[in-house]
């Protein structure tokens, strides 16, 4: 060992590449952009509370309803008075909290229950799926519905209604991978190695399905911030007078001819939020590909 | 001195059967291995050539104790590998054939080498002194260590991988056609480097190849299997000079040589036959130019012919 390249040994780990080539992708870059204001914007709201926030979002003001949109209020008022920029704001902490945490836990129980049906034998296999399929035969937006008016309405609820319905497809992808992998040469290389069943789960199966999985679950963010607005749209999301995206665009939209900034502005910005997530995922997926192309 | 030693193997796997198959209570199976028996000599390098799915694989994988046998012993140094499986395996490796699956994408280099000293109890220091000079060994420089394998080429890749079989000091290594994914300058170089790691630390090579070049430059003894079965094993010179069984002797009609005045001479190269319903007989009578009645009823055992040559051919059996 020559002292000489000591400490030139390059550290470049395999996620640093993929958020460099994200970087180097303007419409990634785009989502990616949308996402951090999302969270950011999500993170401040949550820790400062309403002091940041350029009115309250729950106050009433019969002073000014129905107010279009101006300087003084950005996206105009409902007809309640109340400031719609502020209340899209304040509903920011729990759209970012239930996507996450959805996604995250989708993706723990798929990954868990995805490798073991995939590694395990056929009769653990055979269990898993079977229970996915069940969760498969109801269109997921009904069954979610279902459970969260079984708990009662609330965020949290909502939150746990979504993962009930979302979880099973994780555990499909993850295991398609894993039947994929443990095919793979290293796999053998690795059993020929001494490894354990478990050590090969961890060290080579997990981290090889994870760029599917967060591929997926960058694509997927949005999908549960429409769901949850969906939930929220039925009243089963955040109550009133609690301010959520979804339940705005309900509330707003018999006011669609007199005041369309009431139900238009939430719209949009639960659009934005979901193009910026799927842009992101887009720009992810194509980073992890081109990392896996020889030179 | 025999360091492996394999008796009467019998590998067969079950197909899926239909509705009237289970039924009918019909077990289908498809014999891949059928009687295999042969040893591998300590610090020799024993070729294995066959065709696509004549089981050279299935043998390999049961070699390394990645799948059991359906019946038969294999014993590495006396001991039988699937009652010590653990404790031999320390002293087996393996290459494989495709450089771009038997890395795993997601780890460096130097991981991907240490990953037999995993289970160990060496120190992150050793493990480390371990990689660099093993690196060296297979001729590649140290700033490899923490690429990842997708910024190698292929020959660079099969390097990591002799590597990765060698870290652990193994004394028997089995090589599942290692070369059949490089270009023909790169192939010379990783068999020139085979046979000097195999001097340097006094390896026994099992080298699985459909390449008759390949195989008769690292062997010095060579087995032809041929659906299943050993048809002919013997020193690579007698094999060349004398091969006797005729699927042996297709396999060198078969070899392309550099010269346009000379054609290929065999008309009718046929089929392997289907191992769900092999040919009873001689396996190979079906596409064999001198098959005989007794070809199709009994099937030929391998016949010691002298001390150096065996072959399983009712053209050379004694009775």
């Amino acid at each position: 060992m020559s002292s000489k390249n000591k400490g030139k040994i390059k550290i470049s780990t395999f996620y640093l590449r993929i958020v460099r080539s994200i970087l180097k992708d303007p419409l990634a870059l785009l989502g990616l952009l949308i996402v951090v204001c999302f969270f950011s914007i999500s993170i401040l709201v949550a820790l400062l509370g309403d002091y940041i926030l350029p009115y309250d979002p729950i106050k009433m003001d019969f002073s000014s309803i129905l107010v279009p949109p101006s300087l003084n209020h950005l996206f105009g008022t409902d007809r309640y008075g109340r400031d719609i920029f502020s209340r899209i704001l304040a509903a920011a902490p729990t759209d970012a909290f239930v996507s996450v945490e959805v996604i995250i836990l989708s993706a723990i129980i798929g990954i868990v229950l995805g490798t073991l049906s995939g590694f395990a034998g056929r009769a653990i296999d055979e269990i898993v799926m079977r229970l996915t399929d069940i969760f498969f035969s109801f269109p997921s937006i009904i069954l979610a519905i279902a459970i969260a008016a079984v708990l009662g309405p609330g965020v949290r609820n909502a939150a746990i209604a979504i993962t009930a319905t979302w979880w099973p497809t994780y555990v499909r992808l993850a295991r398609a991978e894993t039947l994929r992998i443990k095919s793979l040469e290293f796999v053998e290389a690795a059993k020929v190695s001494n490894l354990s069943s478990y050590q090969i789960v961890l060290k080579h199966i997990i981290p090889n399905i994870l760029p599917t999985i967060i591929t997926y679950a960058t694509l997927d963010l949005g999908g549960v911030i429409l769901t949850y607005a969906g939930l929220s749209y039925f009243g089963l999301g955040a109550q009133p007078p609690l301010p959520e995206w979804g339940s705005e665009v309900f509330a707003g939209q018999d006011y669609l001819v007199v005041a369309p900034w009431w139900p238009i502005f939430p719209g949009l910005v639960i659009a934005i939020v979901s193009i910026g997530f799927a842009l992101l995922g887009d720009g992810v997926r194509d980073a992890f590909s081109k990392q896996f192309v020889s030179k | 001195m025999e360091i492996v030693n394999v008796t009467n193997l019998i590998k067969e796997f079950p197909l899926s059967r239909g509705l009237t198959d289970i039924l009918s209570r019909k077990r289908k199976t498809m014999r891949v291995l059928d009687n295999v028996s042969f040893s591998v000599l300590e610090g020799e390098t024993l070729g294995l050539v066959g065709e696509s799915g004549s089981g050279k694989t299935t043998l390999a994988r049961i070699l390394l104790g990645l799948i059991k046998p359906t019946s038969g012993k294999v014993m590495f140094k006396g001991e039988d590998i699937f009652n010590l499986r653990r404790l031999n395996k320390l002293e087996v490796h393996a290459v494989f054939q495709d450089p771009d699956s038997s890395l795993n994408p997601m780890m460096q280099v130097k991981d991907i080498i240490a990953e037999p000293l995993f289970n160990t109890k060496m120190s992150k220091k050793d493990v480390d002194e371990n990689v660099i000079e093993i690196l060296s060994k297979v001729g590649l420089t140290k700033e490899i260590a923490t690429r990842y394998p997708f910024e190698l080429s292929g020959g660079q890749k099969q390097r990591v991988a002799i590597a990765r079989a060698l870290i652990k000091k193994p004394k028997f290594i089995v090589l599942d056609e290692p070369t059949s994914a490089l270009d023909v300058s790169i192939q010379a170089q990783l068999l020139n480097l085979l046979i000097e790691l195999q001097g340097e630390f006094g390896l026994t090579y099992f080298f699985i190849s459909h390449n008759m070049n390949v195989i008769s430059y690292i062997s010095d003894r060579i087995a032809v299997i041929y659906a299943g079965q050993l048809v002919e094993l013997g020193t690579v010179d007698e094999l060349i000079s004398n091969p006797l069984h005729p699927y042996t002797k297709l396999l060198w009609a078969c070899v392309p040589r550099p010269d346009p005045e000379t054609k290929i001479s065999v008309k009718d190269f046929g089929e392997v036959p289907s191992l769900i319903n092999p040919p009873p007989g001689c396996r190979f009578h079906p596409r064999c130019p001198y098959a005989m009645e007794i070809c199709k009823s009994i099937s030929p055992t391998l016949e010691k012919l002298n001390n150096i040559h065996l072959v399983a051919c009712h053209l050379f059996s004694r009775r």
